[in-house]
C-alpha cells in the first residue's frame, strides 16, 4: 500500500510539473516590431523665383556698373554630412555678360564667395551638413564689358543643388 | 494515504497557479520617414512626432483565469538613442473578461513595465505606437526597436 501511495504522489507531481512546462511553451510573450527608415533629406528652397539686374549705366571711361541684386534668400534642410550646394545656368550668358552668385554659409559650412555661373555648376558652398536653416542670403550680380554692346533682355534659370561634396 | 495527500495537494495547488494565460500579438509598424515630414518644408526640422494607425499590432490574452497585467518593453540595440517609443490601448478587444488602463501614451523602456490590465479572455486589443525624438541630426538609415508583451 506504502509503494502504492508513493507512486500515486509522483506521477500527479508529474503531471503538476508538465503543465507547468507546457504553459511557459504555450507563450505568455509576444513580439513585434517597430521600423523607422529615415530617408536621405536634402531640401532647398528660395525666398522667391526672380531676381532682375539691369546694367543701364556707367561713369564715363569705365566699364558699364554692375548691377547687383539682393532680395533673395534660401532656405536649407540636409540630414546627411559632407554636402555642398552648387549653382548652374539653364544656358550661357553671352560674351562679355557675366552673371555672378554669392550664397552666404549656413553654420559650419564654407562659402565659395562670388562665383561666375555658367551651365557647369560651380560650388557655392561647402561643407554643409545635417542643418536646417532659413534666410540665408544670396546675391546676385551681372556685369557687362562695353565689348557686348546692347544686350536683349534675356531670362536665365539658376538651379542650385545640394549634393555630395 | 492521508499523509501522503497533504503532500500531493501543495503540489497540485501550486500546478493550478502556474495556468498562465497565453498571449499572441499581430503587425508590425513600419514608419519611412522622407522630406514630406519635415514640419514646414526647406529649413525646417522634422516633425516633432510620428504615429502609428490606430490597432496597428493587435494582441489576444487567452486561456486566462482570473486578472492579468499586460507589460510591455523594449529590446535589442538596433534603434537611435534620440527616438523614444511609446505605445497606447486604443481599444479593449472583445471577450468575457475586462480591460482596464493603457489610454494614454506610455514610453517604452528596456524595463518592463505595465501598460494596461484586464481578466480573463480578451481578443483585438488594439494598440497605437508613436514615436518622438527624430530630427535631421538622426542619421538615414533603418532603425528597429523589438517591443516585447508580457502576459502576467
Amino acid at each position: 500500500m506504502i509503494n502504492k501511495t508513493k507512486f500515486l504522489a509522483v506521477a500527479i507531481l508529474s503531471a503538476g510539473i508538465l503543465s507547468l512546462s507546457q504553459n511557459a511553451f504555450a507563450g505568455n510573450t509576444a513580439e513585434q516590431v517597430v521600423t523607422y527608415e529615415v530617408q536621405a533629406i536634402n531640401e532647398l528652397s528660395v525666398s522667391a523665383g526672380t531676381a532682375t539686374l539691369t546694367v543701364n549705366s556707367a561713369t564715363a571711361g569705365s566699364a558699364p556698373n554692375v548691377a547687383t541684386d539682393t532680395t533673395t534668400s534660401y532656405a536649407i534642410t540636409t540630414n546627411e554630412t559632407n554636402r555642398k550646394i552648387t549653382g548652374a545656368l539653364s544656358a550661357n550668358m553671352p560674351t562679355g555678360v557675366v552673371l555672378s552668385a554669392t550664397l552666404a554659409a549656413p553654420t559650419g559650412a564654407t562659402s565659395g564667395g562670388k562665383l561666375a555661373l555658367s551651365t557647369t555648376a560651380a560650388d557655392l558652398v561647402t561643407g554643409v551638413a545635417t542643418l536646417n536653416e532659413s534666410g540665408k542670403g544670396i546675391s546676385y550680380e551681372l556685369s557687362a564689358t562695353s565689348a557686348a554692346g546692347v544686350v536683349p533682355s534675356a531670362t536665365k534659370t539658376v538651379t542650385l543643388t545640394i549634393t555630395a561634396g | 494515504m492521508k499523509s501522503s495527500l497533504h503532500k500531493i495537494l501543495p503540489w497540485l495547488a501550486l500546478a493550478g497557479l502556474a495556468q498562465g494565460a497565453d498571449l499572441t500579438s499581430s503587425g508590425d509598424w513600419i514608419q519611412t520617414i522622407t522630406a514630406a515630414h519635415l514640419s514646414s518644408g526647406a529649413g525646417s526640422d522634422l516633425q516633432a512626432q510620428f504615429e502609428s494607425v490606430s490597432g496597428v499590432t493587435t494582441l489576444t490574452v487567452a486561456n486566462a483565469s482570473g486578472a492579468w497585467s499586460l507589460r510591455a518593453r523594449r529590446s535589442g540595440g538596433q534603434g537611435h538613442p534620440d527616438v523614444t517609443v511609446y505605445v497606447k490601448r486604443t481599444s479593449g478587444g472583445g471577450g468575457s473578461g475586462s480591460i482596464s488602463g493603457g489610454t494614454a501614451y506610455m514610453e517604452l523602456t528596456t524595463s518592463d513595465a505595465e501598460i494596461f490590465s484586464g481578466s480573463e479572455a480578451r481578443s483585438g486589443i488594439s494598440l497605437q505606437f508613436k514615436l518622438t525624438g527624430l530630427s535631421r541630426k538622426v542619421s538615414p538609415a533603418t532603425y528597429l526597436s523589438s517591443i516585447i508583451f508580457t502576459v502576467q
